[in-house]
């Protein structure tokens, strides 16, 4: 079990407190509320990016508050997905490969795997700037997966897709990351992300957790 | 981890180092001739509140009729409307020497030369911040049938005010800190407190004075940049045109002034060739003068460009740069007086001072009005660098820079321009080598106005000629991946 505690942080008006909370560190965690509950919060704290003090986020036996953001080793997908936009889909992969990975034939033959799973071949060339919401999506989900993360940390990755893809792009996530053997964190707000995907579901409101409900599927 | 803390110790130690060195001949004087001193502080304070007043009123009419312009049209129209603030001040004031003969040396003359460079980048600026609060507010007047006066006073003008509050600070502190204007059209002593603080030093000499005022100056303008930019961000509305945000007297007033401006350099410009024999006379000098500039603008440019790398780096890894964000201002006096006392007298000097002073004093400006938008809309883009732990130089070099060359272009062409045009940052230096600025701004005080016109030709024909090797050099360097 992964662990958040006393975790406590104050924005303006708004205040996120997590007393204690246990959620599996594998499978996948949606953290699930309406607008204002804090969802997004929670999710620039966990990355990294908001540091609150002495609060303690232990995933797999280490302290990952403790650790700068890119020590984290997380695989994030942003509900905007933040592609580079000027560089080809294949060239946002690259950028994030390490010298040793970039030359390492089985991270290529990963690549290549997770490219062509996803449907990229036809657009690797193409520039992020141009893609398609769905092309984005799947792009930004690949260079999650490829930076070998402890944890996948999704940001309503499905929201700025059309309902008729929502389907099966949820569907490309949980086999991949079952396949990669990554836990999932999602932030959402859609019931549909919940049905589909959830294997725990922990309800948020006001900046606090109202439960923590493991769903049998 | 070593070069973080080296960054950030360096940022904060370097665009304050004019203050630092400033304060180590720093002595309280208060036995000053304070008549003087209240002159100057009149003069400074009451021609800030008379050019922003004047340049708020004008920029306020203008504004609310560019809505009227077709997109194509008005696209020119903001573009001719920013050339007094692209220009350097020497433009200007050969523009307003030529149109205005006997131009009115003193109080006034500053007044009309500071407007002249202000009005069109206020409207430019109230322009761009009505329509993105404007929306479809044009539109539920014409429904509701509100006459565009009275749109304007009770919907425009209401709307606009917090812009307008913002505008006129600005004014007021470019105004009030203003060196180069004064220091030509201002005639008598004392000018203004800027004028007075560069003649205590190098013509009094009472260095301790100049130090007392020049605190109190840099304090006021830090506390007046402070002021202006700490808003709360609003978010953009859409603007649907509407009929009713028309007024043909803004149109006047635009065109008006493009007119006084654009005619008035290709007027003063025409009738400076019936002298154009002259300037052989002067060869030498202007070939010296276009030598030392170019060899100067490439130790400037060098130091920038080091600057905004270390400044990118500083952003990617703290995600955020606010250590100079304040110094929107910076005395000229203040750094030129501290550089000038810290180094030795001597031609070759000036081949450190100039980069430096120029650095301390148009790099803060420029890197807030250029670079500072572009990195907070690529803000998300250095987070997911750091995410996935890309290399600081590489996401620099082929995330960051890629996407600013259009900004790397626009702060380059700014920067030289400024440069090849400057007087007031080399003649607070007290630098020896002549370049175009000082030889087009010596012209000019010796009454050869229209010798100081062709170097302005030369200088706007050099700059053309930079600018499109800039552009050839970023196409090559940061070119499509």
């Amino acid at each position: 079990m992964a662990k958040i505690e006393n975790l406590s942080l104050k924005m303006d008006t708004f205040q996120l407190t997590i007393g204690s909370l246990s959620v599996p560190d594998q499978g996948c965690t949606v953290f699930w509320g309406p607008s204002g509950s804090g969802k997004t919060t929670l999710f620039r704290t966990l990355m990294g990016v908001y540091k609150p003090e002495n609060w303690i986020w232990d995933f797999q036996g280490q302290n990952l508050a403790a650790m700068p953001i890119e020590k984290r080793q997380l695989g994030v997908v942003f509900q905007s997905y933040e592609l580079f936009p000027h560089l080809s889909a294949e060239k946002n992969i690259a950028l994030i490969l390490s010298k040793a990975q970039a030359q390492d034939e089985n991270v290529s033959q990963k690549i290549i795997h997770l490219r062509d799973k996803l449907n990229l071949k036809k657009c690797w060339a193409t520039k992020a700037a141009v893609l398609s919401g769905g092309e984005k999506q799947r792009v930004a989900l690949l260079r999650a997966l490829i930076s070998q993360p402890r944890l996948l940390l999704l940001d309503e990755p499905f929201s700025a897709l059309d309902p008729d893809l929502r389907h099966e792009a949820r569907s490309q996530v949980k086999a991949l990351a079952a396949e990669m053997n990554i836990p999932i964190y999602l932030i959402t707000h859609d019931q549909d992300d919940v049905n589909q995907l959830a294997d725990v579901v922990v309800q948020m409101k006001n900046g606090s957790i109202l439960s923590v409900q493991k769903l049998s599927k | 981890m070593k070069i973080k803390r080296f960054i950030q110790i360096f940022l904060s130690i370097y665009f304050f180092l004019p203050f630092l060195l400033f304060l180590k001949y720093f002595q309280p004087q208060l036995d000053f001739d304070h008549q003087e001193v209240l002159w100057a502080l009149k003069n400074s304070f009451l021609q800030g509140m008379v050019v922003s007043l004047f340049v708020c009123v004008l920029a306020s009419i203008a504004s609310f009729s560019l809505f009227q312009l077709s997109r194509q049209v008005l696209k020119w129209t903001r573009k001719l409307l920013l050339l007094p603030q692209v220009l350097p001040a020497l433009f200007t004031i050969l523009i307003l020497f030529n149109w205005l003969q006997p131009f009115p040396m003193g109080y006034w003359g500053v007044v009309v030369a500071l407007s002249t460079v202000y009005v069109g980048y206020a409207i430019v600026a109230l322009h761009s911040a009505a329509q993105e609060k404007m929306g479809a507010l044009g539109v539920v007047a014409e429904m509701y049938n509100i006459r565009p006066l009275r749109f304007f006073l009770k919907v425009y003008l209401p709307l606009i005010y917090s812009d307008l509050k913002l505008i006129f600070i600005l004014v007021f502190t470019f105004t009030f800190s203003s060196f180069s204007i004064p220091l030509v059209v201002g005639g008598g002593r004392s000018t203004n407190l800027e004028v007075l603080i560069f003649e205590k030093i190098f013509i009094d000499q009472n260095w301790a004075l100049a130090c007392t005022l020049s605190l109190g100056q840099t304090l006021f303008l830090g506390f007046l940049s402070y002021a202006a930019f700490t808003r709360s961000y609003i978010e953009k509305v859409e603007y649907i045109p509407s009929n009713v945000l028309k007024s043909w007297w803004g149109i006047g007033i635009i065109y008006t002034y493009i007119f006084i401006y654009v005619l008035g350099y290709l007027r003063g410009l025409a009738l400076s060739l019936n002298d154009f024999q002259q300037i052989f006379l002067f060869s030498n000098e202007i070939g010296v003068a276009l030598m030392n500039s170019l060899i100067q603008l490439v130790l400037v440019l060098g130091l920038q460009l080091g600057l905004l790398y270390v400044s990118l780096k500083y952003y990617f890894l703290f995600s955020r740069n606010h250590l100079f964000a304040h110094l929107l201002s910076v005395s000229t006096v203040v750094v030129g007086f501290s550089i000038y006392l810290t180094f030795p007298q001597g031609a070759g000097w000036d081949l450190i001072k100039i980069p430096l002073a120029i650095s301390f004093v148009f790099f803060p400006p420029l890197y807030k009005t250029f670079i500072e938008k572009a990195l907070e809309q690529m803000s998300s883009q250095f987070l997911v660098g750091r995410i996935f732990n890309i290399g600081s130089d590489q996401f620099i070099f082929r995330v960051a820079l890629p996407q600013m060359k259009k900004i790397l272009f626009l702060w380059i062409s700014f920067l030289t321009i400024y440069f090849l045009s400057d007087y007031a940052v080399l003649r607070s230096l007290g630098t020896q080598n002549m370049n175009l600025g000082l030889l087009g701004e010596s012209f000019l005080s010796s009454y050869r106005l229209n010798l100081s016109f062709i170097v302005s030709a030369i200088i706007l024909v050099t700059w053309g000629v930079l600018i499109g090797l800039v552009y050839i050099g970023l196409e090559f360097f940061l070119g499509e991946d």
